[in-house]
């Protein structure tokens, strides 16, 4: 990344409220490129919100974000961020390699399928591949959105509770992709309460009731204060 | 990139075709057909038995346009409330999260479900308007194929313009209070026009309807105002926003698995929320705690749930409370299809105002918890509910005094009991679907008994919402208050005997299955 590179995201006054229920904001951040953040928070701290107002999955009522120097939702923003979200979700008729082809493709990857048998490699879903993953188990779907996520080039990933439902083999070949994709000089927003990814990031930002309670890096803050962690859950039996 | 989404769409177009059991659905369409046209020969012969008289024919030809008009105009409001709760478009979740996310443009994604919903609407609404041509053409002058062609164009050009105006209401962010002062003003000018000297902004369309008997070329300007709409909301359609899309294409998919299902308190619900229709957090009425009887404790708990009903659906209510007393009208002036629509529409007025009971329903669990029997919980829950009711039945009763004064004083007579009995269709409904909590164990059932389960356990309760239609028929048949005695002591009857199976359903659930396993050997 270059100096003059804009930030991986930066919001001001970025505001969400439901008819009275404020969300999020006004939050202001800023995420340099290639920063590891971690976001955490109690449940319903404005998180999730957080992150679909970065992908333009919802809108603003106030203020604006941006994404690689572009309004998060533009084509542009689109194109740099990639989005792993906590629900799944796949089309009943296409098989995970025809998720892979058909995503890698959108995003302008034409050259696909080794970075496709790589990624399905890494989270041990080669076997597979040619089965529909509307019909796999929780934790098969999460690594199924995984593999969607990474097949896609991107310079920012924001991720929400991505290890929800998986096993131990999972969590560990995620947080891999995760150091990948970092040390590639991508920016990573994580929400999370997995200490091991908290520890490994260079930033967390906490949120309580939509609002910024922390910003700033691992060794300076006392998490069980600011946040429920939770350790990591037990492996899941498939 | 488009090349992908091109490739896509051809990959998932083969494999649905390549699902498709073409046996089956050519069986289907083969019932749907005899069903279908056995209905609209079965109507078109009742209509005959009142032939216009001239003076009849003037009238349709003179009111009809404005009438007529109010359909298109109505499409446009539907289409204005639709457009800003996010409406009209529904696309599949993964399309959401993996199209429009995607860096290409959002008009090569939603341009395809747009043209899609235009067609299926205009389609819909075209068959409504042809079977409504096939009835006209029985009373009126005119071909039946000229009735049925005006009738189909006219009822494709009202779906047109709902599905336009919605998707530009959409697109220009329009707010939802904005778009309802809109909506009412277009209702109202176009009510001036029916019962004024205006002219209403429907009134072409509503003559295009006509055209069965009566072509004027001036007409084609609705044609043409559609086209424009049309064209208008083509051009905005990229801009139609990612957010209401992402909440719909969740919904969607169960209301479609819902309606699959035949689940209609499931497809209340969604509905509900496609609209973003919420209770009230402040309510209408507020009730401070008390303490007293369980009975009363009941009806303050319902008296609560009626005063958090939201504007939109009392507006709804009211819509539904006034087109039954069209239908009404419709029925006494020898239109005698016409009480299925009136019963149609009391089942759904009853289902609006059975919330409290709805809501009970669908938490068993809380039920089951409490020290007072299942059935006469939900009898109780009702008072509040036809206490909601009283105003629209007046209001029912005020559209049938206004257009018929002689039959004012039977109308206003009867209207409570007519909606009282209409609920009552929908309170089967809405217990049928009640988890059984006395089954000892699902009996195999096979699967044509399942369908014909399915099917009674919708028509069933229309039916007996319908019966509340029998009133209006019978005043025709025999004006006079003896009729409107009759008609309230027989609606008293079959009310009771419904609160009466409420309660004691459980009770003979229980005996009978005791009586059948004694019986096993």
């Amino acid at each position: 990344m270059s100096a003059a590179a804009p930030p991986a995201i930066a919001t001001a006054g970025l505001t969400k409220d439901y008819g009275g229920t404020l969300a999020v904001g006004p939050l202001d951040l800023v995420v340099a490129p290639g920063q590891r953040v971690s976001l955490i928070g109690h449940n319903g701290s404005g998180k999730t919100t957080l992150i679909r107002l970065l992908t333009g999955m919802l809108e603003p009522s106030a203020g604006e974000a941006v994404v690689a120097g572009h309004p998060a939702g533009s084509i542009d923003a689109r194109a740099a961020l990639a989005h792993l979200a906590d629900q799944p979700v796949f089309y009943d008729d296409l098989s995970l390699r025809e998720h892979l082809e058909y995503i890698a493709r959108l995003h302008g990857r034409s050259e696909w399928q080794p970075r496709a048998d790589e990624l399905l490699d890494a989270v041990g879903l080669t076997g597979r591949a040619d089965e529909l993953p509307s019909t796999f188990s929780r934790g098969l779907r999460q690594k199924a959105a995984v593999c969607l996520a990474f097949v896609r080039p991107f310079d920012v990933m924001v991720v929400d509770e991505p290890f929800v439902g998986l096993d131990r083999a999972g969590r560990e070949s995620l947080l891999e992709l995760f150091r990948l994709a970092h040390g590639g000089g991508a920016a990573l927003v994580i929400a999370t309460h997995e200490l091991a990814t908290v520890a490994e990031s260079q930033r967390i930002v906490a949120l309580r009731d939509g609002a910024v309670v922390f910003d700033g890096q691992p060794g300076e803050a006392d998490l069980d204060q600011l946040v429920d962690i939770a350790p990591a859950p037990e492996a899941e039996s498939e | 990139m488009h090349d992908a989404l091109s490739d896509l769409r051809r990959t998932r177009r083969a494999r649905r075709l390549g699902d498709v059991e073409w046996f089956d659905l050519a069986y289907r369409v083969y019932i749907a057909a005899i069903f279908g046209g056995s209905a609209v020969i079965v109507l078109s012969d009742q209509v005959g038995d009142a032939e216009a008289t001239p003076s009849q024919i003037t009238s349709v030809f003179g009111d009809g346009p404005a009438v007529l008009g109010l359909i298109a105009v109505l499409a446009a409001a539907l289409g204005l409330r639709s457009g800003s709760d996010g409406g009209p478009l529904s696309i599949e979740a993964a399309d959401v999260r993996h199209l429009l996310l995607a860096p290409i443009e959002r008009r090569s994604v939603l341009t395809r479900p747009f043209v899609q919903r235009l067609r299926s609407a205009a389609f819909t609404a075209s068959i409504v308007g042809g079977i409504g041509g096939v009835l006209a053409a029985q009373r009126l002058p005119g071909s039946p194929a000229a009735w049925i062609a005006s009738g189909a164009a006219a009822g494709a050009l009202v779906g047109l313009v709902f599905v336009a105006v919605a998707s530009i209401t959409h697109a220009l962010r329009v707010s939802r209070p904005l778009a309802t002062a809109v909506a009412a003003a277009l209702v109202v000018w176009q009510s001036l026009a029916i019962f004024g000297d205006v002219t209403g902004p429907g009134d072409r369309f509503g003559q295009l309807a006509l055209w069965g008997y009566d072509q004027r070329p001036g007409d084609l300007v609705a044609v043409g105002a559609t086209l424009a709409l049309i064209v208008i909301a083509w051009c905005l359609v990229g801009r139609l926003r990612v957010e209401p899309l992402a909440r719909r294409g969740d919904l969607v998919s169960q209301l479609r698995f819902a309606v699959t299902m035949q689940d209609l308190r499931t497809v209340v619900l969604l509905r509900r929320q496609l609209r973003n229709e919420r209770p009230r957090r402040t309510p209408w009425l507020g009730l401070r705690p008390a303490g007293g009887s369980a009975r009363g404790a009941i009806w303050r708990r319902s008296w609560r749930g009626v005063a958090r009903t939201p504007a939109g659906r009392l507006g709804r209510m009211a819509g539904l409370a006034g087109a039954s007393g069209l239908a009404a009208v419709a029925v006494v002036r020898g239109t005698t299809p016409a009480f299925v629509a009136m019963g149609v529409l009391l089942f759904l007025l009853g289902l609006e105002a059975v919330e409290p009971l709805s809501q009970e329903i669908d938490q068993p669990g809380l039920t089951d918890g409490l020290p007072i029997a299942r059935g006469s919980l939900h009898v109780h829950l009702l008072v509040a509910s036809a206490g909601l009711l009283v105003p629209f039945a007046a209001l029912g009763a005020a559209v049938v005094a206004l257009i018929e004064p002689d039959a004012a004083a039977a109308a206003f007579a009867l209207a409570l009991p007519v909606v009282l009995l209409g609920m009552a269709g929908a309170v089967v409904s809405t217990v049928r679907d009640a988890p059984n909590p006395v089954a000892a164990e699902s009996p195999f059932v096979p699967p044509e008994m399942a369908g014909f389960g399915n099917a009674m356990r919708v028509l069933v309760p229309v039916a007996v919402s319908t019966l509340a239609a029998l009133p209006a028929w019978a005043a025709r048949e025999e004006p006079g208050s003896a009729t409107v005695v009759r008609s309230i002591v027989g609606i008293a009857l079959v009310v009771t005997a419904i609160g009466w199976w409420v309660t004691r359903r459980d009770r003979w659930r229980t005996a009978w299955q005791r009586f059948v396993a004694g019986a096993k050997p």
